[in-house]
């Protein structure tokens, strides 16, 4: 998707600082195409400390492609001690727009502003725990009246919802999780976590935010259910063997009438399945299943997260039209929180799935769009591998879903 | 097909169970349920509260849960919590029939509630909760159960490992034996090297081989007991196969081999430590001189022998026995001879003795026995022959020597409850018949109980006396039965007791010869008695020769210095020795007589008379008398007694006054009362006489001065023929 960037090395910075009367509170962001990655990082973190001064928390969202340690060098050089949490992306976005291959900063600071930040490795072998661990740095961040934990973690890893468990076992109620998977590009080999000066692997790193002033969150996918449900009737994990007692992936592939070369070949199948997921009942309405993958020999279907057995399932469709309204809605759903107070920031964790339905020329418009809510805020985000959004009851792992962050 | 609108509970439940299931822990499980039950339902907050405790708590910030609020909402159905972030919500609260009573409760936001499909699927989660929470009970005690099975096996395994090394590698001699028909299973090396057989031999052969005797009714009773379940210890006796015999202790267990019941056994060869605690018993219970028991086993036997006297009352005796004349063998002949002596004397005790009968030597010339199941009359004849035995000569280093003894009998009584006592009460009658002329046995009886308080009070007096003047001598003339002039007087010593009165010499001699104040109170009898005759002499100095008699004890006369104590005090009187007449007693004669003899020699030679008191009251023996150098003998008031009634007495006391008279002896008699005895005296020739009829002992105060005659002391009746 190069070219999809305003200029190489040429991203602007957007600010905003909060209205008078109030502590003073700034968000800015910063962002770079330089390929060079400790220009890259000492650029766009130079343009978001541009904001404002006593800069509380940094959030940095880079191409995998980057070389990260040179890259948090860069934005050492510029923000010192800063406390920094980031992740690579499958794609970043920022207030001009998406890009491919580049780096985006988003600074906040003043002193309406408080921030911490953590990080937990050995993911994989303890999601939850660290989770949790990762969700403490919260503890350290006063009792401010808005607050909200952060979340960025490896994807691969295993399932995310464990490590939305373990960060609510810590926090409870009291404070919403808001963030998503890391990405790699789509090559679904390796991402990675930044805390501070350190790059990690199979990690969760944590910020908890605190602020004098209302935080939004808007969650919507803007997919729906397509023809009658099915019974998971054989599933194993994230593979599901049959439906309704037939062959999975025959049940599938008819019921959609799936072109032929979906029937044969896999990157067809994972093209035409980006856009056909599965929903499992949930009591508010669906939870969304992306379908990574066929067994063309077995018949099955592989998901991302797992299909319980004995369930039933739906499929689930989308178009450009119904993600963009989703995309406004959430946009709605988040400035309303904001008790009437101008937006300072969004930060927006956006699904590849999504992108697959828009396109490249549909997510330049999706971006524009949040732009265009946020009424002149910078805006910062990625896209992912899975978000993270609990704003009521205790679920908050979501597949091709946009959550926005709005901040005030 | 399934209605859309009611299907995502039935999902959810599914989805549940299977969340739930794969959870191999309760509280794991627990915290699962719970999540998943907020999850489906989209609550904030839901909690788990078992037995009044909360279990899992999903929705507060950590350690924040209300415990008390959330225990408090179990006893409603429905009710309403504030949770920090999510404001108040309503909560569902579901019964969960599992022990201990549990309930989950469920909190949402909003003002809805729950409606009857998220109730009914609460509570069907709830119902899945307790099916599983029972499967994991059920597999945890499985899986305690295969681990404690587990863990046992390999016990078991690491104690036969242990067994093994323990049994083939122990120093002591071990094998294992059937239990029905004693047959050798296995035995290990120590013992093939131990009883010399080899490891096959053994395994042809049955344990009772090795006993010794062979005898298997203690075998049996070791076997009951162990069988009984105790591990039973025992001493027996094992012969190895060159036919020594051995001592084992032998510990012996119930085991099991092979699938049989068998028996464990070690043996420990305790040969040399049974000798050696033999020996130490031995040493400790034993007088290592005669082999006789000691003072402590023999008390021992003889508390041991009272007891079974209490409970089966059957008569009991204890002789006391103590050597007369010892100490002079010990004296004159050293101790080796002494030694000796004791050696025969307890050699001749027990051949008196039968086998069951208690011999010992408590030390000393002191010897006790018990007898047991023996009446009085029956040890009066025990000591009667031990006496009898003892009276023989012993022959040591080449010399014929007389050792005779006293013993004292007592028998159980009532009074006497234990060993001390009873030896106690036949020492006191020991006593008795020593002061009662020793060589005797005297049967105890409680006067003489009060006796020897009395001995042993005079006995710590008897010092006092000497130093407070409280002793005296009184004199009794000897009278010639020719002449009728008192030619000698005998100085008889008194005690003036501040308490008692006058004490005879017969009570207080004896003591004073025991404790050795014989010595100074011999001296002093010596003394006084020469500067009486001074003065006497001094009255009548142109008067007949008057002499004094002194008594002398046997103890005085072995006293090494007494002959220069007799110069000593002639010197200091100026007497001339012929003035001095010793009188000493046949009790003397029981002592060595040839050293008696010596001594009396000596004295003899320094120009003192020697003459023997009290002839034919005891040891009457006409031979001694040609071998002592005597000058004069006092023939016994008994037979001057006897003299007026008794024919034979009239013979036997002429024959020894011809035997005296030619051996040139001149003769007195003792105790002449009457005329009439005074006429048989005269009659049989006797040289001179003394008694109450001429005068009873006085004090010389009484006697006034020489010189005296028959008719003087006006008691003299004229001669009648």
């Amino acid at each position: 998707m190069d070219g999809q960037t305003t200029g190489a090395g040429q991203m602007g910075a957007v600010a905003a600082t909060a209205p008078t009367g109030t502590a003073r509170r700034w968000a800015a962001v910063g962002a770079s195409t330089e390929t060079d990655s400790r220009t890259a990082g000492r650029l766009a973190t130079a343009r978001a400390l541009a904001g404002g001064e006593e800069a509380r928390l940094l959030v940095v969202f880079a191409s995998d492609g980057h070389d990260a340690g040179e890259l948090l060098a860069g934005i050492h050089e510029q923000a010192g001690d800063v406390p920094l949490v980031g992740c690579t992306t499958a794609g970043e976005i920022s207030t001009d727009g998406p890009t491919d291959g580049g780096v985006a900063v988003l600074a906040v600071g003043g002193e309406g502003f408080t921030a911490a930040t953590a990080a937990a490795g050995g993911a994989s072998e303890g999601l939850r725990e660290a989770g949790a661990h990762a969700a403490a740095c919260l503890a350290a961040g006063g009792d401010a009246p808005h607050r909200v934990l952060l979340l960025l973690t490896d994807g691969l890893a295993g399932d995310p919802q464990e490590v939305v468990r373990g960060a609510y076992s810590v926090v409870g109620a009291a404070v919403p999780l808001v963030g998503g998977c890391a990405g790699d590009d789509l090559r679904m080999r390796r991402t990675r976590q930044f805390h501070g000066a350190d790059v990690l692997e199979n990690s969760v790193v944590a910020a908890g935010l605190c602020s004098d002033s209302p935080i939004g969150i808007g969650v919507r996918h803007g997919w729906a259910k397509v023809g009658d449900p099915m019974l998971v009737t054989r599933s194993s994990s994230c593979r599901v063997l049959s439906l309704d007692d037939q062959p999975a992936l025959d049940v599938y592939l008819d019921r959609l009438g799936a072109p032929q070369e979906a029937r044969h070949d896999h990157e067809a199948f994972t093209r035409f399945a980006m856009t056909h997921p599965l929903g499992l009942s949930r009591r508010s309405g669906e939870e969304v299943r992306f379908i990574a993958g066929a067994g063309f020999d077995d018949r099955s279907l592989t998901c991302i997260a797992e299909v319980p057995q004995g369930g039933l399932t739906w499929i689930m469709e989308g178009d450009g039209t119904s993600v963009l309204d989703a995309t406004d809605a959430a946009c709605r759903d988040a400035l309303a929180q904001l008790e009437g107070r101008p937006p300072l920031a969004f930060i927006a964790f956006d699904c590849i799935a999504r992108r697959g339905v828009l396109g490249d020329e549909g997510i330049r418009h999706e971006v524009r769009r949040i732009a265009e809510h946020a009424g002149g805020a910078p805006v910062v985000g990625f896209y992912t591998y899975g978000e993270i959004a609990r704003t009521h009851g205790i679920s908050g792992f979501h597949n091709q879903t946009l959550v926005v962050l709005a901040l005030s | 097909m399934i209605s859309p609108s009611s299907g995502w509970s039935t999902q959810q439940l599914a989805e549940f169970l299977v969340a739930v299931s794969a959870y191999e822990d309760e509280a794991s499980a627990i915290r699962c349920a719970v999540e998943w039950a907020a999850e489906a339902v989209e609550a904030e907050v839901a909690a788990m509260v078992r037995g009044g405790r909360l279990a899992a708590a999903v929705g507060f910030a950590q350690g924040e849960a209300p415990v008390a609020d959330l225990v408090a909402l179990t006893e409603r159905p429905r009710g309403i919590i504030e949770v920090p972030g999510a404001g108040a919500c309503q909560v569902l609260v579901i019964p969960v029939d599992d022990d201990p009573a549990s309930h989950l409760v469920i909190g949402r936001s909003g003002d809805g509630g729950f409606d009857a499909e998220e109730s009914a699927l609460l509570r069907a989660m709830a119902r899945c909760l307790v099916l599983t929470l029972r499967t994991l009970r059920t597999l945890e005690s499985e899986r305690t159960l295969r681990a404690v099975m587990a863990r046992a096996q390999e016990a078991l395994l690491e104690s036969e490992r242990t067994f093994r090394l323990l049994f083939a590698n122990n120093p002591h001699p071990m094998w294992v034996t059937d239990r029905d028909t004693f047959d050798f299973l296995a035995v290990n090396d120590a013992a093939v090297d131990l009883y010399g057989y080899s490891r096959d031999q053994f395994l042809t052969m049955r344990v009772t081989d090795l006993r010794w005797p062979a005898e298997s009714a203690r075998l049996a009773a070791a076997m009951q007991r162990m069988e009984q379940g105790e591990r039973v210890v025992d001493r027996i006796q094992h012969r190895l196969k060159d036919g020594r015999l051995i001592q084992v202790e032998v510990t012996v267990r119930s085991h099991e081999f092979s699938g049989r019941p068998a028996t464990l056994v070690l043996a420990q060869d305790i040969t040399e430590r049974t000798a050696l605690e033999e020996q130490l018993r031995h040493q400790a219970f034993h007088d290592p001189l005669t082999g006789l028991a000691n003072r402590a086993l023999w008390r021992d036997r003889a508390e041991h022998a009272i007891a079974l006297c209490l409970r089966d009352p059957t008569p009991l005796a204890v002789l006391a026995i103590d050597l007369d004349g010892f100490k002079a063998v010990n004296d004159t002949l050293g101790h080796p001879a002494g030694d000796r002596i004791l050696v025969g004397v307890s050699e001749r005790l027990t051949a008196c003795l039968r086998p069951g009968d208690t011999p010992a030597h408590l030390g000393g010339d002191e010897f006790a026995v018990l007898l047991e199941d023996t009446a009085a009359e029956e040890a009066v004849r025990v000591a009667e022959r031990i006496l009898e035995e003892l009276r023989a000569p012993f022959s040591v280093a080449g010399k014929e020597v007389f050792v005779g003894a006293s013993i004292g009998i007592a028998v159980t009584t009532d009074a006497a409850a234990d060993g001390d006592a009873l030896l106690r009460d036949a020492d006191i009658a020991m006593y008795a018949a020593k002061m009662r002329g020793k060589g005797r046995a005297e049967l105890f009886e409680p006067a003489m109980h009060r006796g020897t308080v009395r001995r042993l009070e005079l006995g710590s007096q008897l010092r006092r006396a000497l130093e407070r003047d409280e002793l005296l001598l009184e004199y009794q003339p000897v009278v010639s039965l020719a002449t009728g002039a008192v030619e000698t007087v005998e100085a008889l010593v008194r005690w003036r007791h501040p308490a008692h009165g006058l004490v005879l010499p017969g009570e207080f001699i004896p003591l004073a010869e025991e404790t050795g104040l014989i010595v100074p109170v011999g001296r002093w009898v010596l003394e006084t008695a020469c500067r009486q005759l001074c003065r006497w002499r001094s009255a009548d100095p142109d008067g007949p020769h008057l002499s004094v008699a002194v008594n002398v004890s046997s103890r005085q006369l072995r006293e090494p210095g007494f002959e220069n104590t007799v110069t000593d005090v002639l010197a200091a009187t100026g007497l001339h020795p012929s003035s001095l007449t010793l009188e000493v007693t046949e009790s003397v004669l029981v002592d060595d007589m040839e050293a008696v003899s010596e001594r009396l020699d000596m004295l003899r030679k320094l120009g003192v008379r020697i003459a023997m008191d009290d002839f034919g009251a005891g040891y009457s023996s006409l031979a001694y008398l040609r071998k002592l150098p005597l000058d004069i003998v006092k023939i016994d008031r008994m037979f001057v007694a006897g003299l007026a009634s008794c024919v034979d007495d009239r013979s036997l006391t002429l024959a020894i006054v011809r035997l005296l008279d030619t051996l040139d002896v001149a003769t007195v008699a003792e105790g002449i009362e009457s005329a009439e005895q005074l006429d048989y005296v005269r009659a049989l020739g006797i040289d001179a006489g003394q008694g109450y009829f001429f005068s009873r002992p006085l004090p010389a105060e009484r006697l006034g001065c020489p010189p005296w005659s028959a008719a003087s002391l006006g008691l003299l009746r004229p001669v009648s023929r």
